[in-house]
C-alpha cells in the first residue's frame, strides 16, 4: 500500500533527473569543475501534527517552526543538517508546547540518485508529557535542474527505524516514513542567493518514549539563504 | 624702343641674326635667347642702355620665351630704362616694365648687377601699385605614404585669395576644388593625392589651376600648371568586420520544456501523495482527515516550479561551444589586428608621384 506509490514517485523522479542530467551535445567535457556545493539558510515551516494515542483518541495541533538548514556536498558525498523549533497550538488536546526538530544526514552517491543515512529527533508534548523520540533514517533522494533556469528540484523519501536491544542482539524496527519535495531557485545564476519552497511529510508509528501510537507531521516550508558552488553547478547542479 | 636710334636697331638686328636653331659646339648646347639676354646685359654694363633696352624688347616679343627668360628681359628693360645716371632715366617706361615684372614675380628682386637704390624704390612702388601673384611649382613630388602631400607655395603683392583646382584632361568644368587660402601675401596650397586609402585622382594627366584674387579690386590672376599624377591603388588587405555567423556554434541547448512540465507534475504529485497514501492506519481508522492543505499547496508548488523554470529557462550553457566561440573570436581579433598592422605598414610604404610644370602665359 505504501511502498508502491512511494516507489512510483521516486522512480519517476529518478528517471526525470536522469533525463534532465543528460550530457550536453558537446564534443568535450565541460572544463569547469562540478564538484562542491555548500548552502546555508533560514527555513520556516507551517507544521500540522496529528496523533493517535495508545490510550485511544486523537489530537491535532498546528504551529510554525523556524530554524536553519546546512547542506554541503562534494562529488559523491554530502551532509545535511537542520534544526527547527517552534510552538504547537493544539487547543488543549495535549500536543501544545515547544516542538524541536533536529536531524543530520549523510548522503552518498551522485546527485541524480543518492542514498541517505542519518539520525533525527523530534522533541514535543504528547498528552502534555514532553518526550524526545529519536530514530535512525535511511532514504534516497534525487536532484535535478531544469535546463538553464536555475530551478533545482529535489524529491526524497526515507524510512525511519528504531534500534531495539534484544537478547539476540540489536535490531532495527521500521517506525515510519517520510517524503519531501522541494524546488530551489537560484537566479540570477551568478548571485550566491537562493530561495526554496517545499513540502515535508513524516509519519511515526509506536513512537519510542511517548504515548503516541502514530503521528503524522506535515506542512509546507520556505527557505532563503546563501549557496556557494562553481558556476556550472549554480545553473546546472 | 622709341628712344633707340637707328644704330641701335642695327646692333640688335645683328644680334638677332645670330639667333637660330640651337647649335652644339663641342657638345655644349647653345641657347640663342640666353645669348641674346647675355648680350643685352653686356650692353647694359657698357652703358649702352638703349641697346640693352632694345634687346630686352626683342626678347619679350619672342613666342617661345620661358618664364625665367621673360623675367630676365623685364629686369633688363627696367634697368636700362632707369639707370643710375639721371640723363638716361625714363621712369614711366621703367615702371611699365616693372609692373609687368611684379605681376608674375611679386616677390622676386632684381639682379644685383642691374639694380641700384633708385630702381629698387621704383620696384617697391610697382609692387604697391600692381596686383601680382606667383606660384612655385616643385617639379616632381614623390608621394611617400598615403598621407603624402603636394605643396605649392604662393605669393602675392598684397593679401589675396588663392584657389586651387584640379581638372582631369579631357573633361569639362571648373575642376575639383582641392584647397583655398587667404587673404594672405604668402602661403602654401596643398593637395592630398590619396584620401581614405584611395587615390583621389586616378593616374593620368591633369590641369591644375591656381587663381589669385585681389579682394579689393576683384582682379584675378590664373596660373595654369600641367600635371601628371602617377597614383597606383593602395594595396590594402581586406579586413573582415565580423566573424562569419555560420562558424559560431550554439552556446545554449534548447529550453527543457518537457522536464519543466514533468518536474512540476512530480512535485505536485509527491505533495498530494504524501498526505493521502502514507497515512498511519491509526489515524485513518479514527476518521482523522488527511492534511487538507496538501492538494492546493501541491498544485501551487507544481505550477510554480513549472512556471518559474519555464520562464527562466534559456537553455543550458554548452561550455565547450562557448569556449570554442571565444577562441574563434580571439583568433579573429588577433588576425584582424595583424591585418590592421599590415595595412598600416602598406600605407606607410605606399609610393606615388606627381609631376608638375607651370604653363607659360
Amino acid at each position: 500500500m505504501i511502498r508502491l506509490p512511494l516507489g512510483l514517485v521516486l522512480a519517476s523522479a529518478t528517471t526525470t533527473a536522469a533525463i534532465a542530467q543528460q550530457p550536453e551535445p558537446t564534443p568535450t567535457a565541460p572544463s569547469q569543475s562540478r564538484a562542491g556545493e555548500i548552502r546555508i539558510g533560514f527555513v520556516a515551516q507551517s507544521l500540522r501534527r496529528q496523533s493517535a494515542f495508545d490510550a485511544g483518541g486523537t489530537a491535532t495541533g498546528v504551529g510554525s517552526l523556524s530554524g536553519f538548514e546546512l547542506f554541503a556536498r562534494l562529488e559523491g558525498v554530502g551532509l545535511l543538517a537542520r534544526r527547527s523549533t517552534g510552538t504547537i497550538d493544539a487547543n488543549g488536546h495535549g500536543l501544545e508546547g515547544e516542538y524541536l526538530l533536529r536531524e543530520v544526514r549523510l548522503i552518498i552517491g551522485p546527485r541524480v540518485f543518492s542514498i541517505e543515512g542519518g539520525r533525527l529527533q523530534r522533541t514535543g508534548s504528547y498528552l502534555n508529557v514532553e518526550a524526545a523520540p529519536t530514530a535512525w533514517r535511511g532514504g534516497i533522494r534525487s536532484q535535478w535542474s531544469i535546463g538553464g533556469s536555475g530551478v533545482v528540484v529535489t524529491i526524497g523519501a526515507g524510512a525511519l527505524f528504531s534500534k531495539l536491544d534484544t537478547e539476540g542482539g540489536a535490531q532495527f524496527k521500521l517506525r515510519g516514513h517520510d517524503l519531501d519535495a522541494q524546488a530551489l531557485l537560484q537566479a540570477p545564476g551568478h548571485l550566491p542567493l537562493y530561495v526554496l519552497a517545499g513540502w515535508r511529510y513524516e509519519r511515526f508509528d509506536d513512537l519510542e518514549a511517548s504515548s503516541a501510537r502514530s503521528e503524522e507531521a506535515s506542512g509546507p516550508y520556505l527557505g532563503i539563504g546563501v549557496r556557494l558552488a562553481p558556476r556550472a553547478i549554480l545553473r546546472d547542479p | 624702343m622709341n628712344r633707340c636710334h637707328t644704330g641701335c636697331i642695327g646692333i640688335v638686328l645683328g644680334l638677332l641674326a645670330s639667333v637660330g636653331p640651337p647649335a652644339s659646339v663641342e657638345g655644349q648646347v647653345i641657347n640663342p635667347i640666353q645669348d641674346l639676354l647675355d648680350g643685352g646685359r653686356q650692353a647694359f654694363n657698357n652703358l649702352n642702355y638703349h641697346v640693352a633696352d632694345s634687346i630686352a624688347g626683342v626678347v619679350l616679343k619672342l613666342p617661345e620665351l620661358r618664364r625665367n627668360q621673360r623675367l630676365q628681359a623685364l629686369q633688363l628693360a627696367a634697368a636700362a630704362r632707369y639707370p643710375e645716371s639721371g640723363a638716361d632715366q625714363d621712369g614711366d617706361s621703367a615702371m611699365s616694365a616693372l609692373r609687368r615684372y611684379v605681376r608674375v614675380a611679386p616677390t622676386a628682386p632684381i639682379a644685383r648687377d642691374l639694380t641700384w637704390s633708385g630702381l629698387d624704390s621704383l620696384l617697391a612702388e610697382a609692387r604697391r601699385l600692381t596686383f601680382g601673384a606667383s606660384v612655385s611649382v616643385p617639379g616632381t613630388s614623390p608621394i611617400e605614404g598615403v598621407n603624402g602631400r603636394v605643396s605649392l607655395p604662393v605669393a602675392a603683392t598684397r593679401p589675396a585669395y588663392f584657389v586651387f583646382r584640379v581638372l582631369r584632361e579631357g573633361t569639362e568644368g571648373p575642376g575639383e576644388l582641392v584647397d583655398s587660402i587667404g587673404p594672405i601675401e604668402h602661403g602654401i596650397l596643398r593637395v592630398a593625392p590619396v584620401v581614405s586609402d584611395t587615390p583621389r585622382f586616378p593616374s593620368g594627366n591633369y590641369q591644375l589651376t591656381v587663381t589669385a584674387t585681389d579682394p579689393t579690386t576683384g582682379e584675378q590672376l590664373n596660373h595654369i600648371i600641367r600635371g601628371e599624377f602617377v597614383l597606383p591603388p593602395v594595396p590594402l588587405r581586406e579586413i573582415p568586420d565580423r566573424v562569419d555567423p555560420a562558424r559560431l556554434k550554439p552556446e545554449r541547448t534548447p529550453p527543457s520544456r518537457a522536464i519543466s512540465l514533468i518536474s512540476g507534475a512530480l512535485v505536485a504529485g509527491t505533495v498530494i501523495a504524501s498526505a493521502h497514501l502514507l497515512r498511519p492506519p491509526a489515524l485513518t481508522g479514527a476518521s482523522v482527515g488527511s492534511e487538507s492543505r496538501a492538494v492546493p499547496i501541491g498544485i501551487g508548488l507544481g505550477v510554480l516550479t513549472t512556471a518559474v523554470s519555464w520562464y527562466l529557462d534559456r537553455g543550458k550553457t554548452i561550455a565547450p561551444h562557448a569556449e570554442a566561440n571565444l577562441r574563434l573570436l580571439r583568433d579573429f581579433e588577433a588576425n584582424r589586428r595583424g591585418l590592421l598592422a599590415e595595412n598600416d605598414r602598406l600605407r606607410l610604404a605606399y609610393q606615388g608621384e606627381v609631376r608638375l610644370a607651370l604653363e607659360e602665359p
